[in-house]
């Protein structure tokens, strides 16, 4: 199985479970893994310009370059989770498989995510309040991402006991290191109101995140959203 | 005759190598002692060490020989052998699946305040999947498992749920102080 880099991209997007059988062949898997660790890479990076041109300037560079570090880290992070949750259905999922099906699964997220770029640059160049194209990015992300998810869960073997349950517990660690590793990441949409800063202070968490926005969208406290510390400077 | 024809045949289940013991043991620890570096307090990481363990290790201690004895009391298949060897898969398993998640517990120990809680959900998450390996487990030394089986596991299923339960709130209030 050697793809060219296109017919390659053509397949993440058409039918990516059909790649996973590249792992068991070594020398499939070492052409196609750096090829869709590349096409990831550039979409994310596409996606990640896109997101900064928000703010704009430095913060469009800034957000291409976190991006695909954003997913990266959530690999290298939630993989060996999802490896030993996997031997609780009693199966050896070999790295190799394992790892092909999460490169598959970010590139795949990332050049769904680059097709919707137009769509977000178009939303963004309206002007939309930051909590607003704080949301739609998230909804972006949610929305190419859970197909990623179910092809890591596709590289478990059919005979795994348990499959559903494994499955919805390796998405339930993916989505919170993804979600913890893009709070340390951030900013990735800037505020236009504050200086640019490549990434913010440490307070808090996602959870405490998520809190803030929740009370404020609902209660539409502006107040207590803008003096909260993990807002300064944006998200 | 036919009682003789009509029973099930038991399987032998094979306990978890030294090795898979070790990782399971090592991976109780582990979980613990990454989530106690977001305590930033010596004392509390301290105490936090071993809790992992207290829940995984005491769960099984505690409602395992219940079990057993239990299951030879209602005249099930399985010997005492076969199902001492799943519990003990089950536990090596747990606490390999509990090494896996280290990374992430790593990640919202060091970059959060989150280690009490995603400690709780982690630690569930193996002790859930892990429950359902031993479950299996079990079933397979019974061979086939009959409605007596299924009550005794659904009972002591309750039972490991509580004591758990039990377990997991006294290590928080030992790593704590309280």
């Amino acid at each position: 199985m050697r793809p060219s880099t296109i017919s390659l991209a053509a397949t993440l997007l058409r039918d990516p479970a059909s790649l996973l059988p590249a792992a068991d062949d070594r020398e499939s898997f070492a052409h196609i893994t750096p090829r869709a660790l590349g096409i990831g890479a550039v979409a994310a990076a596409l996606v990640g310009a896109t997101v900064g041109s928000y703010y704009g300037g430095p913060q469009i560079v800034a957000a291409a370059v976190k991006l695909p570090l954003l997913l990266g880290a959530t690999l290298i992070v939630a993989l060996p989770a999802v490896k030993t949750l996997a031997e609780t259905g009693g199966v050896d999922v070999p790295w190799r498989r394992l790892a092909l099906a999460g490169v598959l699964g970010v590139a795949r997220t990332a050049l769904l995510g680059a097709a919707a770029g137009p769509l977000m640059w178009l939303f963004y160049s309206l002007g939309p309040s930051y909590r607003l194209s704080v949301l739609a990015f998230v909804a972006m992300l949610l929305v190419t991402g859970a197909p990623a998810l179910m092809l890591v869960g596709k590289a478990l073997p059919a005979r795994t006991e348990g499959r559903f349950a494994i499955g919805l517990a390796s998405a339930a660690v993916l989505g919170l290191v993804l979600a913890q590793t893009g709070f340390v990441l951030r900013p990735f949409v800037h505020r236009t109101d504050r200086e640019f800063a490549l990434f913010r202070p440490m307070e808090g968490d996602f959870a405490d995140a998520v809190g803030t926005t929740t009370k404020s969208v609902v209660t539409g406290d502006r107040g207590r959203y803008e003096s909260s510390d993990l807002y300064r400077g944006g998200e | 005759m036919s009682t003789t024809l009509d029973t099930p045949m038991p399987t032998a289940v094979s306990g978890p190598t030294s090795t898979e013991f070790a990782q399971g043991f090592i991976g109780f620890v582990l979980l613990a002692a990454c989530a106690s570096l977001g305590a930033g307090d010596v004392s509390v990481a301290t105490r936090t060490l071993p809790t992992g363990l207290l829940v995984g290790g005491g769960a099984l201690a505690l409602t395992g020989p219940t079990l057993i004895a239990m299951h030879q009391f209602l005249g099930l298949n399985a010997t005492p052998d076969a199902l001492a060897a799943s519990l003990l898969r089950g536990f090596a398993t747990t606490g390999r699946a509990a090494l896996g998640l280290c990374p992430a517990m790593l990640l919202f120990a060091a970059t959060s305040g989150l280690w009490a809680p995603v400690l709780l959900l982690l630690g569930g998450i193996a002790g859930g999947l892990g429950f359902q390996y031993t479950f299996r487990r079990l079933a397979e030394a019974e061979g086939r498992p009959s409605a007596a089986f299924a009550m005794l596991i659904t009972g002591w299923a309750g039972l490991v749920a509580m004591i758990a339960l039990r377990l997991t709130i006294d290590a928080a209030r030992f790593a704590v102080g309280g």
